[in-house]
């Protein structure tokens, strides 16, 4: 099983260019959108420029990017919605993709109709269809939903709809856009059981989204795309090294890393014209899940700063943390902390 | 030569996915009479009650008996029905289906035999009502009037190809839609439904040259008065052929570009 892009560019026609030129772009701000080009009088958005990658079985591959950097186009070109201007896509089977809520589903019909169009649409049978019902009916949670229109549904439960859909009729390689933050977060662990299980743990995925925490969680490869071109490909630490960028004053890639990888809490003092003096880290990853962040005042109280964190964090110190101050982090449960650190 | 070989591939794929076309068709007419009491009965009742009005009002302005102008419109009327809103559905087939096209990698026959077969859905209604209207047939029925069904079999090769053209021009260019819809309009009052042309004069010349006049020739003349119309059937299988090559030629040099243009 494979896909893999070669040399894909992709340029989109636009139609007018009213102001004649190409706007300067602020100083310092990131790249937005893809570059615009002229070829023969007429003006182009290369949305897609050069990208070439290769995937195979079991490979979870995470895109990242500013707003307008190409994911989601990627994504369409991957799944066969748009065809490529230059380079090409090769795959071992069907592509199946998740795209904006509002594409792929009828709104005035049931639940269960779009259940089954989708299927249709999958090239499934009738009878293959109906016997994968009730499994997905089970997956879905929406019970009596599934009778009434769509257009009856919120954003979250088309989503699990959608989802649910999507991956039951798909073959083996499925592209999803940024849309799983819409779902609740027992459906959001769901998901993410779905996509790592046994049963699915062979196919190939790409997703894209904003949520870095999710895309760690699912993806073993990563690709940061900017205007379009890939700025860098690799393991997951490219995803490092794209929060880093985009958060210049919190903590570099170096040291998520570190603390991803090891165990414990630490200071990490803020760079200069930072706002903060600095941030707390941690990773507890084995502990239980009733994590508090606790204080010691200046006449040795322990207080509650925060009321639950996760086991892997980071929080920005307030403007009233002083030098000395002690921070700790445990369990409601027991008295005693897990990790502490002293402020320099 | 590459490109053509994938716009085959495009249509051996859809035709192989009837219940996926045949299911959206009908999903679309669920939509449209949705939460209705009469649900598709409307269809039968508004074009029964237009029919009925047209020949009462109509009637008067002719000397034809009421019985022959009463199947002369029924007729006219039931297959200017199709025509018109096979035309007009024809370009909005790719506009319609919007999200699938965004959202699906389906081949996209598939979106203009859905449009092709909604409107023969419609269509099956409005020819009972033709079939019923021939009760009270004028002139004895002869082997003739069986060319009904070779006419009929052109009206939905016609329709594939205008979809097939008209779809992906009507997406690009969006006054295109405008344009059919209004002269369609037009072209309904130069056409002989509501009026029978003499044998000669400035109402005859326009329905021949006309080409839809032609299309409903084909089904009208063998059933009311059981003669073959070989000028019409000559110009619509001449308008068949160039039709199904510029059908062929357009899905084939859009098929690339549609998704950006929907």
């Amino acid at each position: 099983m494979h896909l893999s892009a070669d040399h894909l560019s992709i340029d989109f026609p636009l139609s007018s260019m009213e102001h004649g030129q190409a706007f300067k772009p602020t100083p310092g701000a990131p790249p937005l959108g893809g570059k615009i080009h002229t070829q023969r009088g007429r003006s182009y958005v290369r949305a897609i420029d050069d990208v070439s990658f290769s995937l195979g079985r079991g490979d979870r591959l995470a895109l990242v990017g500013h707003n307008g950097s190409g994911k989601s186009t990627l994504l369409r070109v991957l799944a066969g919605i748009y065809h490529p201007t230059s380079g090409s896509v090769s795959s071992s089977g069907n592509v199946s993709g998740i795209f904006n809520m509002s594409l792929g589903f009828r709104q005035e019909a049931s639940g269960y109709r779009n259940l089954v169009l989708k299927g249709l649409m999958a090239g499934r049978t009738r009878a293959q269809i109906e016997a994968a019902l009730p499994e997905i009916a089970e997956f879905t949670g929406l019970g009596p939903y599934l009778d009434m229109p769509l257009q009856s549904y919120s954003q979250g439960m088309a989503m699990r709809l959608a989802f649910a859909a999507t991956t039951a009729f798909s073959n083996d390689i499925l592209v999803m856009d940024e849309w799983i933050g819409a779902g609740d977060a027992g459906f959001q662990e769901k998901i993410i059981e779905r996509m790592t299980d046994f049963l699915h743990a062979s196919t190939i995925i790409v997703l894209a989204s904003h949520s870095t925490t999710l895309l760690r969680r699912i993806a073993n490869k990563a690709i940061w795309l900017e205007q379009g071109r890939v700025r860098q490909a690799g393991g997951i630490d490219v995803i490092d090294e794209y929060e880093a960028s985009i958060m210049p004053q919190g903590p570099s890639a170096a040291i998520r890393k570190q603390v991803r990888e090891g165990r414990g809490l630490w200071w990490l003092p803020a760079r200069d014209g930072s706002i903060s003096i600095g941030h707390l880290l941690w990773n507890f990853a084995d502990a239980p899940t009733d994590l508090q962040l606790f204080v010691f005042g200046p006449d040795g109280r322990r207080q509650v700063v925060r009321n639950t964190v996760e086991q892997s964090g980071a929080w920005l110190a307030s403007d009233w943390v002083r030098p000395g101050m002690a921070f700790e982090i445990g369990s409601q449960r027991s008295d005693e902390a897990l990790g502490r650190c002293v402020i320099p | 030569m590459n490109q053509f070989t994938a716009a085959l591939q495009d249509w051996s794929s859809s035709a192989r996915l009837v219940p996926l076309w045949s299911n959206l068709a009908l999903e679309d007419l669920r939509d449209r009479y949705r939460r209705t009491v009469l649900g598709l009965a409307w269809i039968i009742a508004s074009f029964a009650l237009f029919v009925t009005v047209k020949v009462f009002v109509f009637g008067q302005l002719t000397n034809v008996s009421a019985k022959e102008f009463g199947i002369y419109v029924t007729l006219g009327f039931g297959l200017w029905t199709y025509i018109n809103a096979m035309v007009v559905d024809a370009c909005t087939a790719y506009m319609h289906s919007r999200p699938w096209i965004l959202g699906t990698s389906t081949p996209y026959p598939v979106f203009l035999l859905q449009a092709v077969f909604r409107n023969w859905l419609i269509f099956g209604m409005i020819l009972l009502v033709m079939a019923l209207a021939m009760f009270w047939k004028t002139t004895p029925w002869t082997t003739v009037s069986l060319s009904v069904f070779p006419a009929l079999l052109v009206y939905a090769v016609s329709s594939l190809w205008l979809a097939a053209i008209l779809a992906p021009l009507c997406a690009r260019y969006r006054d295109l839609f405008h344009a059919v819809q209004t002269s369609m309009r037009l072209i309904f009052f130069a056409t002989p439904i509501l009026w029978i042309p003499a044998t000669s004069g400035r109402l005859m010349l326009l329905a021949q040259l006309n080409p839809i006049s032609h299309f409903v020739a084909i089904v009208r003349d063998p059933l009311m008065y059981n003669r073959l119309p070989m000028t019409s059937w000559s110009v619509v299988l001449g308008i068949n052929a160039v039709g199904l090559v510029a059908g062929a030629v357009v899905y084939t040099a859009t098929r690339r570009r549609i998704a950006h243009w929907v």
